[in-house]
């Protein structure tokens, strides 16, 4: 099948932004009128989860990365965000490490949110300064350390975290809309850096970085660039979900997460935004609607071993993913 | 001995061989001229069963012993007879040359005749006993290229694919390579296509040869006549003096 | 001085499972990321063999070293040979899910809880030594693994077959110029790599006495930080490895105060960071940019 003989919708750059600004309202409006409270909640996973996935494609697959830590920063970012939208007068008693001058703050979660970005792009800043220079799989095995680390110090860092008993009864503030705003924004912030010329240049990295080098690109600025953005939308990611089911615990974000991202990536394409989108909406639609199924046969991480397989014979019949770098469908006219 | 007929092979996307076909006649030395990028190599690469082919004909001997080269992989070249020296020496550079003489003796289950052969290696190449217990990669460029004879040689090759010997070498070495040459093929029978820099040299040793432009083949003809052709001596003939 | 037996015995698991990362990755350059997952296989496997072997359990390490070899052979075969040539993210995305595939149907269909498994009383018996009461398998799983790793090397550094992989691992193309099969060596360092690991899950089970199926996880990727550290590609680097991570994370989680025990896996993780800093190819390790 060639996919790329699908038809290609030429749109203009206007076009393309009320477009899916227009699909994102009518979900709003649809589920403000039809959704249950179980169809909502769904739904705000699975738009978090397409965003997450289009930073992965980010962070790894704009300059040809491995990294598997988006786990980590998720967690980061949660319990950052959570520090500062706890109900107050709860805290002292959840997080009883929490200093005096950040126990009193409250903030909204669309600015949690943005400390959460901070903290988390922090913290890839420094980890990438030491783990980007890195080769491929080693990049990927220290990637997954900082997974277990995160866990582990969230873990022990009980005074603020609760360790393994986790936070609970975290306050339901993720509105769909406020999560519709934030992967517009996301998306559209991640399509115009790929179609600029930094992201021109981090795709010349990711094919052959050292032809790049010789152009002059510093591969190790932009690998970076593109690492620490990715951990920041991550990070709101991760400070999103807590507000949604309102519960977070140290195993939130574990490998699994990890896998199921880079399968997301590896499946969508590495470096297409579109295939991440589309391909994380079927997963999380495909995931529930499997559920039950899994349910009634008792077999638990039967839908996991379906997305592995899956992934295991698409890598084996075309390595560079469903879409590779292309945007399917549609080419937006510069 | 080698009978090719309209080979046509691709690296990846780059139709590289179009339509070649030639004879390799039993016993001589054959020697493949051009420029770089012309798919020397490539078609050495073919014939010993690295890279695969996309249509046409390549056998190996002839009659009811005959190796269909096309179908066939690296190692069934080998066993047939036919054994690659590659461009660049291609010495196993960590492993001593003891090690890489057995290496080349890899299909060959018999013991003493590995001893045997080797010591006939060490005969050649005076220089290869001096430094049997040596890692390879330690070598001058000269003493690689006896190893990677001496190892292509240990498998009693019926035809040797030699690609680009003199690379890289001093001209006294290469001219020592070239009698060595020169030697095996008389002495031993062993059927030699080359493919070589220095045409020059190549087109003295050998009795025929062919001229490989742009992935076609241009001339095919006795060695002497390619010599004298004024378009030859134009092109390839001012390298390597 | 028990702290020192542990060391040596969770060293010497390490060591075994790391091997094989080592003979895998220098034949083909892949990281196989559910070598770990072929320990838990082993253990399952003794399970089930004791259940019917009876008197005749010496037979089961040997066993289960045979369903090793077979196990990693056929995976080799059906999944891994297609991604060989292949950029070595795709490799190591595949052996990700094959991981994550093993682990849920071992879920799935043995259960999710730990199992016990108690190796037969030899193992448990006291033995006496250097003035020291421990279990006979205290020894046992340091002598074997010495065996097998001298074992290994010999066969590697020795052998016919064993400088074939090492030829495949320095230049795999001249390799197959010298007519070596390069499915027959893969399979080889596949099938001896994974038989290696599955006996060290009859040891785990045994030393540790509880099983589950995604046991492997963990040691899997200890190991491999096991084999980075003494140099990926090189067995006595592995083996080396596989003893110095089992001795300094006994010494970490056995010297300092005991809130920090559970930063042992940070600690782990770190000095996989570090070393990968300071000297990426380890000890031992063969700079993987030289493979023409």
């Amino acid at each position: 099948m060639q996919l790329s003989s699908l038809r290609h919708f030429k749109v203009s750059q206007w076009q393309a932004v009320v477009l899916f600004a227009a699909i994102l309202i009518g979900l709003n409006l649809l589920l403000a009128w039809t959704g249950t409270g179980y169809t909502l909640t769904l739904a705000k996973l699975i738009l978090i989860n397409v965003f997450l996935a289009v930073s992965l494609t980010a962070a790894n697959g704009f300059t040809g990365l491995f990294s598997l830590g988006h786990p980590a920063f998720m967690t980061l970012g949660a319990y950052s965000a959570v520090m500062f939208t706890y109900p107050v007068g709860r805290r002292g008693f959840a997080m009883p490490a929490l200093p005096e001058f950040l126990a009193k703050v409250e903030l909204p979660l669309w600015a949690a949110a943005l400390v959460a970005a901070g903290f988390a792009g922090v913290v890839a800043f420094l980890v990438g300064l030491v783990v980007l220079r890195l080769k491929t799989h080693y990049l990927a095995v220290a990637s997954l350390g900082l997974i277990i680390v995160v866990q582990n110090l969230a873990l022990n860092f009980d005074g603020l975290t609760r360790g393994g008993r986790g936070l609970t009864g975290i306050p339901r503030e993720a509105s769909l809309p406020l999560i519709s705003v934030i992967l517009f924004l996301v998306v559209v912030m991640f399509w115009k850096i790929k179609h600029a010329s930094l992201g021109r240049a981090m795709l010349a990295v990711r094919e052959n970085e050292m032809a790049a080098r010789s152009y002059g690109i510093r591969a190790y600025r932009l690998k970076l660039l593109g690492f620490v953005l990715g951990a920041g939308v991550a990070g709101i990611a991760g400070a999103l979900v807590p507000h949604v089911i309102a519960v977070m615990t140290p195993g939130s974000f574990g490998l699994i997460l990890a896998f199921n991202l880079v399968a997301i990536i590896v499946v969508g394409g590495q470096g297409s935004i579109i295939g991440a989108i589309l391909v994380a909406l079927g997963l999380g639609t495909a995931t529930e609607f499997l559920r039950p199924l899994e349910e009634a046969t008792g077999l638990y991480g039967a839908i996991q071993v379906v997305v592995a397989l899956m992934l295991i014979v698409m890598l084996v019949l075309r390595p560079k993913g469903l879409f590779g770098l292309e945007e399917p469908m549609v080419r937006i006219k510069d | 001995m080698l009978s090719i007929n309209n080979l046509n092979v691709f690296r990846g996307k780059t139709h590289v061989l179009q339509d070649v076909s030639f004879e390799v006649r039993e016993g001589e030395i054959f020697s493949l001229v051009g420029s770089n990028g012309a798919g020397k190599t490539t078609l050495l690469m073919a014939l010993s069963g690295i890279i695969s082919i996309k249509s046409g004909t390549a056998v190996l001997g002839s009659g009811p012993d005959a190796v269909d080269i096309v179908n066939s992989r690296p190692e069934t070249m080998v066993r047939a007879g036919l054994v690659h020296c590659p461009e660049g020496r291609q010495v196993f550079a960590r492993m001593t040359v003891e090690e890489n003489l057995r290496l080349g003796a890899y299909l060959d289950n018999n013991p003493a005749r590995i001893a045997a052969h080797m010591e006939q290696a060490f005969e050649m190449f005076p220089v290869l006993r001096e430094r049997r217990a040596t890692a390879a990669g330690g070598m001058s460029g000269g003493e690689q290229m006896m190893l990677a004879l001496a190892r292509a040689l240990m498998a009693r090759p019926k035809i040797l694919l030699l690609d680009e010997p003199s690379l890289g070498l001093a001209p006294r070495i290469t001219e020592q390579i070239f009698e060595t040459l020169d030697d095996i093929n008389r002495k031993q029978g062993v059927t030699i296509v080359l493919v070589e820099q220095n045409a020059m040299m190549a087109l003295e040793l050998a009795s025929r040869g062919c001229v490989l432009v742009n992935g076609r083949l241009d001339k095919v003809s006795d060695a002497a006549d390619l010599l004298r052709d004024p378009q030859i001596v134009a092109s390839y003939l001012g390298v390597g003096q | 001085m028990q702290q020192m037996l542990n060391a040596l015995t969770l060293g010497s698991l390490y060591a075994l499972v790391a091997i094989g990362f080592s003979l895998i990755f220098g034949v083909i350059r892949l990281v196989n990321f559910a070598h770990g997952d072929l320990m838990m296989i082993g253990a399952f496997s003794t399970l089930g063999l004791l259940q019917v072997a009876g008197p005749l359990w010496a037979l089961i390490p040997v066993l289960v070293l045979g369903i090793g070899f077979l196990t990693g052979s056929l995976i080799e075969k059906v999944v891994f040979r297609s991604v060989r040539n292949a950029p070595m993210i795709t490799g190591f995305v595949v052996t990700l899910s094959l991981s994550v595939v093993i682990q849920n149907l071992g879920q799935m269909f043995l259960g999710a809880q730990p199992r016990s498994l108690r190796l037969p009383e030899f193992f448990s018996s006291r033995v006496e030594f250097a003035g020291l009461s421990m279990p006979a398998i205290d020894i046992v799983i340091p002598v074997t693994t010495i065996v097998l790793a001298i074992a290994v090397t010999r066969f590697v550094y020795r052998s016919r077959v064993g400088a074939a992989m090492r030829a495949v691992s320095e230049n795999i193309v001249a390799a197959q110029l010298m007519g070596i099969s390069i499915n027959r060596v893969v399979m080889v360092a596949f099938g001896l790599g994974s038989a290696l690991a599955c006996l060290a899950g009859f040891f785990w089970g045994g030393k540790f006495g509880q099983i589950d199926p995604i046991m492997g996880l963990a040691p899997g990727l200890k190991a491999f930080i096991a084999t980075i550290i003494g140099g990926v590609g090189s067995i006595p680097g592995a083996i080396l490895g596989g003893y110095i991570l089992g001795f300094a994370e006994v010494m970490f989680v056995g010297f300092l105060p005991p809130e920090y025990a559970s930063f042992r896996d940070t600690f782990v993780f770190g000095t996989l960071i570090v070393i990968l800093l300071i000297r990426p190819q380890g000890i031992f390790g063969i700079d993987e940019e030289e493979r023409a």
